[in-house]
This record gives structure tokens, C-alpha cells and sequence, in this order.
């Protein structure tokens, strides 16, 4: 008898165990779904808050760097060089001296070269539509137009030339393989660049030794030159990253000792900057001396 | 110049510590060591605030971790850079060192025995004869060879270099080492292409340097880390170029029978010289322009070649200033565009090697690259391949061809050929 009662109070103690825990892991499985659910709704809010803040705040991601350079001292007049060579075809055009080109009006150094030194860890998808575009190099009237180029790696140079005489171009470079070629009269080559050079290169035509000309490739697209009247402007920058700018000109190499930044620039003429927004760097005054 | 390198090297590790500990007691000045590249240093200074002598130093010290010293170099184990693939470290001693020979009669020092009176012990071409001879020797430091299967900017390959000792340079004092057994040859080879790869480091390495703020060590007890990374990524940059060396080899193409020398007509073969002899004076092939209208090499006199050019500031005091930190001999000589017309080749005499001298194009000279028609842009101007060879044929012919004959019309004559186009 005592048995049996033993025997049916452990067997209820197990059936209610059994239905106790079931009701527990139903409940726990409520408790789970709801959790769920309250995520789901959780991330699609977070995704529209997202999508709304990235929408009206999108120049919170990206920023402007802007700048301009100034001679700081009287400009020194405009050159011109005089051909040496198919003087027949090439003493027909006027070519300027543009290893310093500075503007009389109001000082402005043209081809000032602002580059971004390292790569940086995000680079605005504006740039994705470019990043394996054609970029040209051409030979008109016995000079190179433009005189500087600003290229990114995964681009290809087209080297053009327009004149009635043959040219050849020879690159400068550490990292990439470029070849030194002939350009026949009207025709053009291809170079695809692959590679980041760590200092602009300069490129030359050796049959006309006056010609010369700049090319800047980065493994990113963030580079600029300076226009006529000195500005310039980087669009697109990540913002929130440290970042270091190289200031850099033919004549000049690193352009040292300015002043009137609206940053510290380095003895190598170098900026760092970490961005909220877009920025003006303001006039910036070179001394004459690193042109020497 | 980024490379991925991922190696965890206790050897290296070690040495560098080594290298980097001898140099602070200053005891490294008694060994035999290589010469820093001075030129390249003094011309990536700031202009105002020069290197400081222990960030020389200290270059000079992870150099020598990394390439040992010219009577022990030392060939970087390490299999993700791959300079032990490129030079045999067996050949490597029997090139270097002393000039002794064991009891067995086998030479050592080859180098020393052969090249360094000209070239000198660091390869930097400023070796004790190097100021009597015209023109001067090769620096082989900026790792550029002219004389080669492949284009510019890649290297040569072994049996480009091994052509270059076995015939010597024709027309210069580059003579032939044909007598030297086979092994010493490959000796010679490989410790050409180890000071070449060291001295290009030190070039990128310098480039490094000059990026560092002011005063601050390449690699130091505290950056012995990146350092370490920085110096395998500028080590492995070069032997990868050395590596692919030779898939770049230029493949010639085929030669119509009409104008193979070996098949040819002599009408044919005549008719493939006068075509030659338009394109060479033409505004695709441009020849003209710097060996003269009558390839007499006299068309373009004031260029200098790459090792010149470097050392040639305009202003004088800087020129002169580096001419001595080079021990470089004077004057600096300008470069001249080869006279056609003495049948002296330098690359080579085979119509393949004046193949590759117009594909390629002359490295650190500055012959460019003939231009080829563009596949994929047929109605551009260009040489295609067959015009190529009636070009070969009429430069081979030029040294037969009568100096009477008349010189090609005028400048305008040359315009006027752009006119089918």
C-alpha cells in the first residue's frame, strides 16, 4: 500500500513536472517570439532612420577641402621657350613656360598639385563611376596638354598626339612598368596604370627637350590642382579620418615654408587634417624662394 | 610602391637586432662595407634640413642586415620574398669576396678579379679605371640594363646578361668573357643582379626616409616591428621585377619570307630596304630625328642618359657637388644616339636584337619604343609587324648603303609622309 502511494505520488510528481516544463518552454518560446519581433521592428526603424539620416545628412559622410595659393611676392613674368627642334612645325605655335605659371592679376600659382599621401580607408562611391575611366595625355603644338595630370590606379592614360610631327613620352616612375614610346603624327598609345607612385612623375618628350609635363596616380581619387587663379577643391572626402595632405609643385617640389593657412602646415609642406565637414584651408601665401 | 608581405622571419629578425646593435657601437666602420648611394640621398633631402648622420647610419645598417657586406653577402632567407630563388648563395660567395684560388685551382672574388676595377665594389660604375674610358661604366644600382629581351621598366632577364658577358658591349670597353667556365659566368650573373637589387632597395628605401619627419630612424629599437614590414615590402618590390623578368620577354613576331634574309629574293630583299629606308626617315618610326638624316647618330646631342641625367642640377654648384659625391669621373658626357652607319651594335648585330632594341626600346637611354598599330584601333598610325622588319632590314643595310646617296628631301618632306594617314 505504501508502495502504490509512492509509487503514484512519484508519477504525479513527474506528470506535473512534465506539464510544468512544457508550459514553460511555451512560455519561454512566447517570450523568444516576442523578442523577435520587437528586433525586427528594432532594425527596420534603426534602417529607416538610417536611410532618412543618410539622405538629408549625406555631407555629414563627405566633406570638401578647398584652398588657394598664393605667389607672395611681385609675379614674375610669363616665358616662353623656344624650340630647338622641327623648328618648321614647332616654331609656329607660341609655348609658354609652365614649369611656374603664375597669375599677374591677382597671383594665383596655377599647378599647385594637392594630394592625398595614403589611401584612405572609404572613398565615396561618386568616384565609382571614374575609377577605370580613360584619362588623357595629349601632344598639341609642341607642348602637353594638360600640362598636369591627375590620375587614379585602374585608369588608363591615352596618349594623344595632335601635331603634324612625331613625339615620344617618357615617364619618371618607381612602381609602375610605363613604356618610352613613339607617338606618331595623329596617333595615340595606351598605358593602363596599375600601381600608386609615391611622388608625381614627371613625363618628358625627348626629342623636344622643352616639353614636360606632371602626372600625379594615387591609388585613390583624391587629388587636385590648382586652377589659373591658385583654387582648388577635393571633393568627397571620408570624414572622421585622419588624413595627410602633400602640397607639391614641379619647380618647387614639396612647396615649404607658406603661410596663412588656416592649418598647420608641415616643413614638407604637408597638412593633416580630420574633417566634420568641408573646409577651407583660405590663401595660402608661397615665398618666392622655393621657386629658385 | 605597396606590397603585401606577410612573413614572420626570426632570422632577419635577428640580424636586423644585430646590424642595428653593432651600429650603435659603432663598431662597423672597420668591415669592408657597400658605399650608400649619396647622390640619391643628397638629392631627396630637404633642401634645408639634411639627414641626420645617424639616420645614415642606421641605413647603412639595414642594408647590411639584409644584404651582408661585400666580402660576405647575405641572401635573405625568406620564402615569401623569394630573393634566395633569384641568386644562388653558393655563386653569390664565389663571386664575392677577396681574388684567391684554392688548392684545387678554382678562383674566388671573381667579381673583384673581373668587374670591380670598373664597375667598382659596389656597382656603382665608379671603380678605379672607370674615368679613362668612354663611355663611362654601368651603375647598376638603379637596377636599369639597357641591353635586353624585355621592355622598359621590367628587368633583364639571365640570358640577357649572360649574352652581355659572353660577347662584352661592342663599340665600348665592355670586353667578353667568353674564356670563363660556365659556372663563373652564373657566378658573375647572379652578383650583378645582387648589387643591382641592393642598390635599388636602397633608393626606395632612401624615398622611405626622405617621407619620415625630421631626424627619425627607418627602423629603431621601438619601430623594429614596422620596420621589419617596411623592409620586406621594399625588398620584395624589387625581386618581384627581377621574378616576372621573363614573362616579359618580347616575342618577335613572324618575318615575312620577303623580307627573312635567309629566303629573300635580292629583289625582294631590296625592295624590303627601300621601304626601310622611308619609315626610318617617316613621322611614324622617327628615327631621323635622333640619328640624323644620315644615320650618322648626329640628330640629337644635348640629352643625357638616366645615370646622367640625375647628376646634372641646373644649378652648377649643385651639379658639382654631386659629380663629387658620385666619384664619378668628368665631364658628364651627353648621350649619343648610335651611328648607324659603323654596323657596331652594341645590344647585338642578329636581326632579333635590333628586334628588341626598336620594340622595347633602349632602357635609361632614351630610344623610345617604335609605335605598333593598336589591334583594337586599326585606322590609327602605327608599324605593323612586317613594316618592323623592312625597318631592321634597312638599319642592317645602312653601314653597305653609299654615303652619296642624296639626304632625304627636306623637314617638309617628313610632314608630307603623315599625308595618306
Amino acid at each position: 500500500m505504501a508502495d502504490s502511494t509512492c509509487a503514484l505520488r512519484i508519477g504525479g510528481a513527474v506528470l506535473f513536472f512534465a506539464v510544468g516544463s512544457r508550459k514553460i518552454l511555451w512560455r519561454r518560446k512566447e517570450v523568444l517570439d516576442m523578442i523577435h519581433l520587437q528586433i525586427k521592428y528594432l532594425c527596420l526603424l534603426v534602417a529607416c532612420t538610417a536611410s532618412t539620416f543618410s539622405q538629408i545628412g549625406w555631407s555629414a559622410e563627405w566633406g570638401n577641402l578647398k584652398g588657394r595659393f598664393i605667389y607672395d611676392g611681385s609675379p614674375p613674368a610669363p616665358k616662353k621657350l623656344v624650340p630647338t627642334k622641327d623648328v618648321a612645325f614647332c616654331g609656329k605655335h607660341k609655348i609658354p613656360d609652365e614649369r611656374l605659371i603664375v597669375n599677374p592679376e591677382n597671383q594665383g600659382i596655377a599647378d599647385i598639385v594637392i594630394y592625398l599621401r595614403r589611401k584612405p580607408s572609404r572613398i565615396s562611391p561618386v568616384y565609382d563611376a571614374t575609377a577605370t575611366a580613360e584619362v588623357t595625355l595629349d601632344n598639341i603644338d609642341c607642348r602637353f596638354e594638360p600640362h598636369v595630370q591627375l590620375v587614379r590606379s585602374g585608369q588608363t592614360l591615352v596618349i594623344g598626339n595632335k601635331d603634324a610631327v612625331g613625339h615620344n613620352t617618357n615617364f619618371t616612375v618607381f612602381a609602375n612598368s610605363l613604356p618610352n614610346s613613339l607617338v606618331p603624327a595623329l596617333g595615340s598609345f595606351r598605358a593602363k596604370l596599375t600601381e600608386t607612385e609615391p611622388r608625381p612623375a614627371k613625363v618628358a618628350c625627348n626629342i623636344h627637350p622643352w616639353m614636360s609635363a606632371v602626372v600625379v596616380i594615387k591609388d585613390h581619387p583624391y587629388t587636385a590642382k590648382t586652377d589659373k587663379n591658385g583654387y582648388f577643391e577635393i571633393k568627397h572626402l571620408p570624414v572622421g579620418e585622419n588624413m595627410q595632405f602633400q602640397f607639391w609643385h614641379e619647380t618647387a617640389g614639396y612647396v615649404r615654408k607658406v603661410t596663412g593657412a588656416k592649418a598647420k602646415v608641415s616643413k614638407k609642406g604637408r597638412v593633416k587634417l580630420n574633417l566634420d565637414g568641408d573646409f577651407d584651408l583660405g590663401e595660402i601665401k608661397v615665398p618666392p624662394a622655393i621657386f629658385e | 610602391m605597396k606590397f603585401k608581405t606577410e612573413t614572420n622571419n626570426s632570422c632577419f629578425r635577428f640580424g636586423l637586432c644585430l646590424a642595428l646593435a653593432v651600429g650603435m657601437l659603432g663598431c662597423g666602420n672597420e668591415t669592408l662595407r657597400f658605399h650608400l648611394d649619396m647622390v640619391w640621398i643628397r638629392s631627396n633631402e630637404d633642401p634645408e634640413v639634411a639627414f641626420q648622420p645617424e639616420q645614415l647610419q642606421n641605413l647603412s645598417n639595414v642594408l647590411g642586415a639584409v644584404f651582408g657586406t661585400p666580402n660576405k653577402p647575405h641572401v635573405l632567407q625568406d620564402s615569401d620574398i623569394g630573393v634566395e630563388k633569384l641568386v644562388n648563395r653558393d655563386l653569390l660567395q664565389l663571386a664575392a669576396g677577396p681574388v684567391w684560388n684554392d688548392p684545387q685551382g678554382k678562383s674566388h672574388g671573381l667579381y673583384r678579379k673581373h668587374c670591380a676595377h670598373c664597375h667598382g665594389v659596389s656597382g656603382d660604375g665608379a671603380g678605379s679605371t672607370a674615368a679613362y674610358l668612354n663611355p663611362y661604366p654601368r651603375d647598376y644600382r638603379r637596377g636599369i640594363f639597357k641591353f635586353k629581351s624585355t621592355p622598359k621598366g621590367e628587368k633583364p632577364t639571365n640570358s640577357d646578361l649572360e649574352k652581355t658577358l659572353l660577347e662584352g658591349i661592342p663599340g665600348t670597353s665592355m670586353p667578353s668573357f667568353v674564356l670563363l667556365p660556365d659556372d663563373e659566368i652564373a657566378a658573375l650573373v647572379d652578383y650583378v643582379k645582387f648589387l643591382s637589387i641592393r642598390g635599388e632597395v636602397e633608393r626606395n628605401l632612401v624615398l622611405e626616409l626622405s617621407d619620415l619627419e625630421e631626424g627619425e630612424l627607418l627602423v629603431s629599437d621601438e619601430t623594429l616591428e614596422d620596420g621589419k614590414e617596411l623592409i620586406q615590402d621594399a625588398v620584395s618590390f624589387v625581386v618581384n621585377r627581377w621574378s616576372r623578368a621573363e614573362s616579359k620577354v618580347a616575342i618577335p613576331a613572324a618575318c615575312p619570307s620577303s623580307a627573312d634574309p635567309r629566303t629573300a629574293t635580292g629583289e625582294e630583299m631590296e625592295r624590303s630596304i627601300t621601304r626601310g629606308y622611308h619609315l626610318f626617315h617617316g613621322v611614324i618610326a622617327n628615327c631621323f630625328t635622333c640619328h640624323g638624316e644620315t644615320a650618322l647618330g648626329d640628330g640629337q646631342l644635348d640629352l643625357f642618359d638616366d645615370w646622367t641625367e640625375e647628376l646634372q642640377p641646373k644649378d652648377p654648384e649643385r651639379h658639382a657637388e654631386l659629380m663629387s659625391l658620385a666619384q664619378r669621373p668628368q665631364p658628364a658626357r651627353n648621350l649619343r644616339p648610335r651611328n648607324l652607319r659603323l654596323g657596331i651594335y652594341r645590344g647585338g648585330r642578329r636581326p632579333l636584337d635590333i628586334y628588341w632594341r626598336l620594340i622595347n626600346g633602349i632602357d635609361g637611354a632614351k630610344m623610345p619604343q617604335v609605335p605598333m598599330v593598336d589591334p583594337n584601333d586599326p585606322g590609327k598610325p602605327g608599324m605593323s609587324d612586317s613594316d618592323l622588319w623592312d625597318l631592321i632590314n634597312y638599319v642592317r643595310s645602312l653601314p653597305y648603303e653609299t654615303l652619296s646617296r642624296p639626304a632625304y628631301q627636306s623637314q617638309t618632306d617628313h610632314v608630307q609622309l603623315t599625308k595618306p594617314l
